[in-house]
Formats: structure tokens, C-alpha cells, sequence
């Protein structure tokens, strides 16, 4: 009989199973122990593109209300049906909140399936007085996908990402995290400062040459003037220290630093802004010179903002000119104003004040310049009680005259708004020509020479002040808070973390 | 019947030099597999080290950069005097230094509590309040009806309007955020780093300050927390390098030590108001 050697041999199969059985379970300890810290980073990665998404749903929200402003005027008519937006609450639709239809809202896509599931806009605040400008809220919500339902490696991981590892979607596991935006919109006002240029800017030289503020909505900070709101105070103590000025003006290719304002010494009492230009290694404003009458405090190189032209207005329904162009009548209400569309040059003329008790609205389009001519009897008068905006498509010249300023005008600068709707403009005036206006022409050169004295506020391509004397620049701080709207500005960014998720 | 012997091959017994060959082999292959699992265990410690410290770092970062995302001041706390961050060249977070982040005290309360709705979680200005209290609801004019009146909304700061978050009489619209290194406890030595809330003028934290990331201590690594402003021209002040590093174990100590690093850069959002 011969002996089975084939058993003998089993134990070689033991060891390989037992050497298996044991890499195996250092593999799977491994594995174990390593795969939801490595899924932790996954998740993170979601958390991260889930804030893209609702960065990008607020980004959305707040390019709309720029797309309005730049079509229309009122941000009480913004087109929101229109745009896919309803009220959340149809009993609440004043200030209430609006939310874009789900098909509409942004979907970013990729690997994590990021989306906007919910976009909000209500008005979070209103300004005090008439028109009552609104603040919006914009609250974005967007959502990703997690890699899985596992549980975070760490409890740390879940407090701060607060993932839904549990949810489920017809019965199917369905993780996901999202993210909560809120930004506060504020409008931004055509004339938020006092001079404004795209390009270059040079300030008075003479000793007395400056920039300051007043109110004239605050008694405190305006000397009594007309029903219209009051005007420059003759107190020292009773003025403004918020005449801002800022240049958009590019610096040179390869010039990193370097003179944007030229302050020719002029007192500027107010924030200097300028684009980049000043070097941080030194002490000294590198970005504005002749800087000796402003506060060095207030020179920043920070300054970002938009000036847009105003394209020439169509209308379609006009009034007939008046004999002479001038008496102008006016509209009962801004929706109602009266307009006017003059072929060639306009010179000086006045608006007919509507009866005591009303408020009257003109618009006049000048097809042509708007020359008032030289010596001291021309004015434009604007009464106390009129809004008057001009739409200039050819160049301005206010000689040394007397703009909504003489006895019979407003002397507010509000109440005169003009703008420079020529491809190409200038304006100017000159000797002791008082001109209380606010001015927007994105492509004028405005040139002022002598001592001219300006109330209220200039937005222009670049302005230039030849002398200066014992004229001055005075800001109405007023236009800072109402008019038109040019656009919507971020006043707050908050990521909601704690909301409910 | 006489019976002879024959050598069978397969029953021959090991001669000692196969035993001696045969052990030697055999001691070989046990020690090459008990130090392949020795190594294979120190990895897989070298790993979840790692893993544990790139979590860290991440969460961490995560952490410090929201709360910097929505900053209105950034500041440094050493040996308990605040200075306002902007052009700083390295900040090291530690037990005495400790970074201070004011964010606006948006939520209706900032005492936790983790109900669904509760205020802990809502903004003070909710749009169910404004649309029915009738504090929001009580103006002349109808169009300033459900909305927060502008005095009670809106400050002016450094010239520009920026959002209240609270009334005035109620406090500074701000809490301030505190990150900092220390023991868990008294009686827990384990060095973790820490996030507190705490009211703007008050070193009275709202609740207890969260640990956020532990064991960033052991006899190899510390895990760094580090903050670096911005000194170029306008993004001075406004945006800031968040940084975290710690050193795996992957390397012997007689190697480099050099650690891994990991960073974010973070734009502040809001306008600083200091």
C-alpha cells in the first residue's frame, strides 16, 4: 500500500490562504481607515463648488438689475415678469420677494451636478425721501452633489459643511450640500461725487480754489435758499467735507505707478481717487500731484467704478417747440413731463414755472450746441418748483452766465440735470459764470476758466480748470442719494451658513 | 520472507544542511513578511496621518476664508491688544496670537441652537417679519411698507452707505470672529485650534468657543495656521493668503522635514470698515 504523499502538501495552501487572508485584512484595514478621509476632501471639493453656484445665482441677480437700470429709469417698473421672476407671496408685493422660475435658474453642471435651486430678490430697505430708492436683497441658493452618503471622516467636517448625507430622491440615496449667498444692493447715483472724469483731471491752481460739500436737504449744512432745498453756506462751520473726486484715468503700459490727479495744490475737502498709481512701499501719494491741500488720509488708489454715456434719446411723442425756444411749459409728473426736441443750437432761455403748489417735469433734446453767449444777462433759469433735463448732442457753453442760479431759478442743483449725448463734446465756462447743475457727459472735455463757481456735481471724460480765482467747486451731498440710477453697487456680501438647509 | 528496504525519496529524511537551508529560508521569508507588515502599518499610520492632517488643514482653511469672505475689519489679538490686519507680512495663529475677524451680526440671535427656523439660523430681517411685523409696517408712505426704515438699515462709513445689520440702539452690527490655538481643556492637553464668536467690544464669548481641528500637535508635526495681507496696491487690506501646513510621516527623522502646505487666497467681499 502505497501512502497518500498528496496530503502532505495541504499545508502550503493553508499558509497562502492564511498570507491572503492577512493582506487582506491590512487591505481592507486600510482601506477603511483611509477612504472617508479621503472622501472628507471630496466633500470639501463639493462645499467649495456649491459656493460657486450661489456666488454665481447672486452674480445673475445683480447683472439683471444692472441690465434694468441701463433701460430704465424707475426701479419700481423693472420688468420682472418678463425676466421669469413671480412673487414668493402674491399677498405681499410691494417690497416683497420675487423668485426666478425654475427653469431659468443657472446651472453650472460639471461632475457635481452644481445648480442654483432658488434665487431671490426683495427690498431690504428704501431711502427716506421721495423717490425712495430701494436696496435689493439678492439670495442665492445653489446645490452640489456629494461623492456619496458615507459619513464624514470627521463630526468637525459636518459642523461646517452641513451636508445632507441622508437624502434621497424616489428612494434613491441622493447626498448633497448646498450654499447660502445674500448681497445688498444699493443704487448707485449718476452723481455720488463731486467731479468724476474717465481721463484726465487738473484742479484749479489759484490760493482760494476748492472742493467742499454741502446739503441742500439739511438746514444744518445750507443756507436757506428756495423752496427747492437750500444753498451753499456762507459759514465755514456749516460745510460738507465729502467734495470726492475720481479719475478713472489709466495709468501708461508698463508705468506702475505714477500721477493721475494733477491737484495743482487746490483744497480738496473730500476723498481723492484714482485708479492704482501710488506705490504702497513709500509714505508719499505717488497717484495724485500737487496733493498739499488735500488730507492724505483720503488719497486712495482703490477707486472702481463705471461711467457709461447716455445714448440720445427717441421719442416718439413731442411738444411744439415754444415761439422763441424758450418759456418752456412743463408736465405735471415725470411720467407726464413735457419734452422738447430742438433742431440746431439752443441759447440761453427759461422754464415757465407751473401754478404755486405744483411740481412741473420738462425734458428738451438739443440737436445741436447749447450756447447761452457771454455777458452777465444770460441765464437759464430754472424755477423753484420745476425738474428740468436737457440732452445736449452737440457741445456747452455757459460762458460767464448765470445757470439755475439767478433770483428766479431753484439754486439746486438737482432740478437741473444735463446731459452730454455727443460722441464727442465739450463744455465750458468762464469769467464769474455760477452754474448750479449736475452734469453727465462721459465724453466731454470740460474746460472752466476763470472764477467760475460750480454747485453740484460734474461727470465728464476730463476737466480741467484754467486759474480758478476765488471760485470753487461746491458738491450737493442731495445727489449722492436720489436721481438717476446708473447702476447697482454690492453694499454687503454675507454667506449664510447657519440657514436651513 | 525476507523483506528488503528501499529507500523511498518521498519519506528520506532532511539531511542538516537541507533543515539549515530550509530554516534559514524560512526565517527569511517570515522576517521579509514581518517587516513588509511592519511597513505596511507604519504607512497606513504615515497615511492616516496625512489624511488626518490635509483634512485639518482643509477645514481650516475652509473655515478661515469664509469667515474673511465676509469680513468688515480684519484684525490681530497679541497679548490681548487688538491691531487693525491690513499689510501684514505673516501671522502666526497661536494660544496669544490670535486672529480677529469682525463679520456683520446678521442672525437674529447668536445663542446656538440648531431648531429648524429657529433665530439662531434666520437673518434678524427675514422677509416673513418685514412682510407682517408691524414695525416694518406702520409708514405713511405705502411704498416703505414692508421694509426696513433707512435709519434702522443704513450707515455711512468711511463715505460710503453701507448696511446697519442692527439698529444703532441695539449694537454695532458686528460680532467678532476669533481663531486661536490652545488645549482642549484643563484636564485635556490635546492642542487644537479654536473658533469663537464673540461680541464686537467683548471678550464674553456668545457661546463656547468650537474646536475645529484636534491633534494638530505630536512629537513630529504641528500643524501651522498662518495669515498674510496683501501689500499690493489696491488689493492691500483686501485680500489675504490663509495658509496651513504640517509635516506627514512618511519621512524618517533623519530626512527633511520639510512639511506639506497647503493655501487659499481670499478676497474680502465687503468693504472694510475700519
Amino acid at each position: 500500500m502505497q501512502p497518500n504523499h498528496q496530503s502532505d502538501r495541504g499545508g502550503i495552501l493553508v499558509v497562502a490562504l492564511m498570507t491572503i487572508a492577512i493582506f487582506s485584512l491590512v487591505i481592507a484595514a486600510l482601506y477603511s481607515s483611509l477612504t472617508p478621509k479621503y472622501r472628507s476632501i471630496h466633500q470639501g471639493v463639493s462645499w467649495q463648488e456649491a459656493l460657486h453656484g450661489a456666488e454665481s445665482g447672486a452674480d445673475y441677480g445683480l447683472r439683471l438689475l444692472n441690465q434694468f437700470a441701463a433701460t430704465t429709469k424707475d426701479p419700481d417698473t423693472y420688468d420682472w415678469t418678463g425676466n421669469q421672476w413671480s412673487y414668493s407671496n402674491a399677498s405681499y408685493t410691494t417690497n416683497g420677494e420675487r423668485v426666478l422660475a425654475s427653469g431659468s435658474l443657472p446651472a453650472l453642471g460639471g461632475p457635481s451636478n452644481v445648480g442654483v435651486t432658488r434665487l431671490a430678490v426683495d427690498v431690504y430697505t428704501r431711502g427716506s425721501a421721495a423717490p425712495y430708492s430701494p436696496w435689493f436683497r439678492i439670495r442665492s441658493t445653489a446645490r452640489a452633489d456629494l461623492p456619496g452618503r458615507y459619513v464624514s471622516a470627521d463630526k468637525r467636517d459636518a459642523a461646517l459643511r452641513r451636508m445632507k448625507l441622508g437624502a434621497t430622491t424616489g428612494g434613491v440615496s441622493t447626498p448633497y450640500v448646498t450654499r447660502t449667498v445674500e448681497l445688498l444692493a444699493r443704487p448707485k447715483f449718476r452723481f455720488s461725487r463731486a467731479i468724476t472724469t474717465a481721463l484726465d483731471m487738473s484742479l484749479g491752481n489759484s490760493a482760494n480754489w476748492g472742493v467742499d460739500s454741502f446739503d441742500s436737504t439739511d438746514t444744518a449744512h445750507s443756507d436757506p435758499g428756495t423752496i427747492a432745498g437750500g444753498v451753499y453756506p456762507n459759514s465755514a462751520g456749516d460745510r460738507l467735507a465729502n467734495g470726492t473726486i475720481a479719475s478713472l484715468m489709466p495709468l501708461p503700459t508698463g508705468v506702475p505707478y505714477g500721477a493721475l490727479i494733477d491737484g495743482n495744490g487746490a483744497n480738496v475737502a473730500g476723498d481723492v481717487l484714482t485708479v492704482g498709481g501710488d506705490d504702497p512701499a513709500t509714505a508719499a501719494h505717488e497717484n495724485v500731484s500737487g496733493s498739499g491741500g488735500m488730507d492724505q488720509t483720503r488719497i486712495r488708489d482703490d477707486f472702481d467704478d463705471e461711467i457709461p454715456p447716455v445714448p440720445v434719446p427717441s421719442w416718439s411723442f413731442v411738444s411744439a417747440n415754444p415761439a422763441g425756444n424758450t418759456n418752456f411749459v412743463t408736465g405735471a409728473s415725470p411720467t407726464t413731463r413735457t419734452r422738447y426736441i430742438i433742431s440746431g443750437n439752443l441759447g440761453e432761455f427759461a422754464v415757465t414755472a407751473p401754478a404755486a403748489g405744483n411740481t412741473g417735469y420738462v425734458e428738451i433734446l438739443i440737436n445741436g450746441n447749447l450756447d447761452i453767449g457771454n455777458g452777465g444777462g444770460a441765464n437759464i433759469v430754472i424755477p423753484p418748483n420745476v425738474y428740468a433735463t436737457l440732452y445736449v448732442n452737440g457741445n456747452i457753453d455757459f460762458g460767464n452766465g448765470t445757470v439755475n442760479a439767478n433770483a428766479a431759478s431753484s439754486k439746486v442743483a438737482s432740478h437741473l440735470t444735463v446731459y452730454g449725448v455727443h460722441a464727442t463734446g465739450t463744455y465750458s465756462a468762464s469769467g464769474n459764470a455760477e452754474q448750479i447743475i449736475s452734469f453727465y457727459g462721459p465724453n466731454y472735455d470740460v474746460t472752466l476758466s476763470g472764477t467760475v463757481t460750480t454747485v453740484g456735481s460734474i461727470v465728464s471724460k476730463s476737466f480741467r480748470i484754467n486759474g480758478g480765482g476765488n471760485g470753487g467747486f461746491h458738491y450737493d451731498e442731495a445727489l449722492g442719494r436720489s436721481g438717476d440710477i446708473s447702476g447697482w453697487a454690492v453694499a454687503s456680501y454675507f454667506d449664510d451658513a447657519r440657514a436651513d438647509f | 520472507m525476507k523483506r528488503t528496504l528501499t529507500a523511498n525519496p518521498a519519506h528520506a529524511a532532511f539531511t542538516l544542511v537541507e533543515m539549515m537551508v530550509a530554516a534559514g529560508a524560512g526565517l527569511l521569508l517570515i522576517a521579509v513578511v514581518a517587516s513588509a507588515l511592519i511597513s505596511v502599518q507604519r504607512s497606513i499610520l504615515a497615511t492616516s496621518q496625512c489624511a488626518t492632517g490635509m483634512n485639518n488643514e482643509n477645514r481650516l482653511l475652509d473655515y478661515v476664508a469664509q469667515d474673511l469672505r465676509r469680513a468688515v475689519r480684519v484684525g490681530t489679538i497679541s497679548s490681548g491688544t487688538y491691531t487693525t490686519a491690513r499689510n501684514i507680512s505673516t501671522f502666526s495663529i497661536t494660544q496669544s496670537a490670535i486672529l480677529a475677524i469682525n463679520i456683520p451680526d446678521y442672525y437674529g440671535s447668536n445663542t446656538p441652537n440648531n431648531a429648524d427656523g429657529s433665530t439662531f439660523k434666520k437673518t434678524r430681517y427675514d422677509r416673513s417679519s418685514l412682510n407682517t411685523l408691524a414695525a416694518y409696517n406702520s409708514s405713511g408712505v405705502g411704498l416703505l411698507n414692508g421694509s426696513i426704515p433707512y435709519s434702522e438699515a443704513v450707515t455711512v462709513i468711511n463715505s460710503k452707505p453701507v448696511p446697519r445689520f442692527v439698529p444703532a440702539a441695539v449694537g454695532t452690527g458686528e460680532i467678532q470672529v476669533r481663531y486661536f490655538r490652545g488645549p482642549r481643556s484643563a484636564s485635556d492637553t490635546t492642542v487644537c485650534y479654536f473658533r469663537g464668536e464673540y461680541p464686537s467690544n467683548s471678550n464674553f464669548a456668545n457661546s463656547w468657543p468650537r474646536e475645529i481641528a484636534e491633534k494638530i500637535v505630536d512629537a513630529t508635526s504641528t500643524t501651522a495656521l498662518l495669515v498674510s495681507g496683501s501689500s499690493v496696491g489696491t488689493t492691500q487690506g483686501m485680500r489675504y493668503r490663509v495658509q496651513s501646513s504640517f509635516t506627514p510621516k512618511y519621512r524618517s527623522q533623519n530626512t527633511s522635514t520639510a512639511g506639506t502646505e497647503q493655501y487659499v487666497e481670499v478676497t474680502l467681499r465687503n468693504p472694510r470698515r475700519d
